[in-house]
């Protein structure tokens, strides 16, 4: 006979979600509508993020940070998604990944060190371009904090230009690869696409009473039949 | 609070068990098995008495790829260490328990774990697919760390329990939680929580110098009457609000213990672990070791 527990009321707790764009706005991203395209995508990306808020044990949290001959952050604090708005950007300039990196990194470093519980951090990253500045440089200072080398990293490819090289050293081994957005038109689905594979990735989904495994470990027989009567 | 029983406590003698430990999510999501693990003996080996208890949680990271296995040493080595010294000493007076949770016991566990490592990876040297996994995953610095010390795959944490006749010693290296409940409802930590508490870090026995980051108390059972301990990966209490509903919560087991006996004590940590391991996403691994209820339904 199965016996039913008691509702001990645990307070448990939703657990953050940070989800943090890295967008190109360099100049090349004003050719052929792709900037108004990543923009429009960017408002669309929002009601999948919110619907990943809805799940009671998730706290999504935006930011993004542009790069061009600057990496400046667009939005610099981490908003929760139930509030989030899109603020359209424009394209100018040069590709300074490997600063938006460095700052990803810094801000990675600073939320780690006031939070103790979260889900591992999605970076998704979208160029068009090659880097201009150090990328090596900002890639390693990701990698080197605890939490940037454990983020979800998804990088997309916009057109021909786009430096595959660097976006596969940015995602690493992820099962992912680097997406490809062979024509402007196809950045929405794959800004989609991110949102929803970043979300998914980050917040695992238990099945119901499957996980339960043996406990482990006895030293001997005899007192691995009295260990097992007790736990059974 | 059973503050209805303080002053008119009558402890019971048997030390029962009940453990659960579940696969997290993360971990049910990428493929890898539960990295927790938890073991238990009676005292003496063959009895009805459970008096050594350890739970270890395996870091089960891409660079710990043997943490399963590391887990599992860990508890082997704390409880070969305690049963061990609980079956050879002569007498197990408070001075010599003491000064055996103080010097003797970190220093075997630690020795026979590495040992126990050891002899894993003279059987079943890292394989090509275990090293190109690391390769792929992790900074070039991570893999030759590994090269030097091998061990590192094994990156384990530990929390331990060794109940005497007069005596309960407490031991951890790393994360996860102790945490007791006294006859009279009272709830306490033995031990104090890791330096580092607001990231992901933890101490490890694989670290190059763990014994640093050893912790161990003992407390008189005459004095403290303590009648539940819970033992427990960060999985449990990571899935709490803070640390004090994760207190309230175990207060509140004590409880269903003293009032609806241990097949309700049962049920009730395996539906709570069941929706902790949702919360924290983690292997999520508790043993409770308490003072069977004389009477209790």
């Amino acid at each position: 006979m199965t016996t039913d527990g008691v509702d001990l009321g645990e307070r448990m707790a939703a657990k953050p979600l940070h989800f943090i764009w890295l967008l190109d706005r360099s100049g090349s991203m004003s050719e052929d509508g792709k900037i108004q395209i990543l923009n429009h995508a960017m408002h669309e990306s929002i009601p999948i993020l919110q619907e990943a808020d809805q799940d009671p044990k998730v706290d999504v949290f935006v930011q993004a940070i542009t790069f061009s001959d600057t990496a400046q952050w667009h939005v610099a604090q981490p908003t929760p998604v139930r509030s989030f708005q899109w603020v359209d950007i424009s394209a100018q300039g040069l590709t300074a990944m490997g600063e938006a990196l460095s700052k990803v990194a810094d801000r990675l470093e600073e939320i780690h060190k006031h939070v103790r519980r979260m889900y591992r951090p999605v970076l998704a990253l979208v160029s068009d371009g090659a880097p201009t500045d150090d990328f090596d440089k900002g890639l390693a200072r990701l990698m080197s904090t605890t939490i940037g080398a454990k983020a979800i990293r998804l990088a997309l490819a916009v057109g021909d230009r786009a430096n595959r090289d660097v976006l596969a050293q940015f995602v690493g081994n992820s099962e992912f690869g680097v997406l490809e957005a062979s024509h402007p038109d196809d950045i929405e689905n794959y800004i989609r696409l991110m949102t929803y594979t970043g979300t998914q990735s980050a917040v695992p989904f238990a099945a119901a009473e499957e996980g339960r495994t043996q406990a482990t470990v006895v030293l001997d027989e005899a007192a691995r039949t009295d260990w097992e009567e007790e736990t059974d | 609070m059973f503050a209805d029983t303080a002053g008119s406590v009558s402890l019971a003698t048997t030390w029962r068990l009940h453990s659960v430990s579940m696969l997290g999510p993360s971990h049910e999501k990428s493929g890898l098995t539960n990295q927790d693990a938890v073991g238990a003996l009676a005292v003496p080996p063959g009895g009805a008495e459970v008096r050594l208890v350890a739970v270890s949680d395996g870091h089960g990271d891409s660079a710990h790829f043997r943490s399963e296995r590391g887990s599992t040493f860990a508890v082997q080595a704390a409880l070969e260490t305690s049963l061990q010294f609980m079956t050879s000493t002569p007498s197990l007076d408070s001075d010599t328990v003491r000064d055996w949770a103080g010097e003797a016991q970190p220093h075997r566990v630690l020795e026979r774990w590495r040992d126990l490592v050891a002899d894993d990876l003279t059987e079943h040297p890292f394989t090509s697919e275990e090293l190109s996994s690391l390769r792929a995953g992790e900074s070039s610095a991570r893999a030759r760390s590994l090269a030097l010390n091998p061990v590192r795959a094994y990156g384990a944490t530990l929390v331990g329990v060794t109940v005497t006749a007069d005596c309960i010693v407490y031991c951890q290296i790393g994360d996860g939680d102790i945490v007791t409940v006294s006859a009279e409802g009272l709830v306490g930590q033995p031990l104090e929580d890791e330096a580092h508490p607001f990231s992901n870090l933890t101490s490890s026995l694989c670290d190059a110098d763990p014994l640093r980051a050893w912790r161990a108390s003992v407390q008189e059972q005459s004095r403290h009457q303590t009648t539940l301990v819970m033992l427990a990966s960060d999985g449990y209490s990571g899935a709490f609000e803070d640390k004090a509903s994760f207190l309230t919560t175990v207060q509140a087991l004590a409880e269903v213990l003293r009032t609806g006996g241990e097949a309700k004590l049962r049920a009730t940590l395996d539906q709570s672990v069941a929706k902790a391991r949702t919360f924290s996403g983690d292997d999520t691994t508790v043993a409770v070791l308490y003072r069977a209820p004389e009477g209790a339904p």
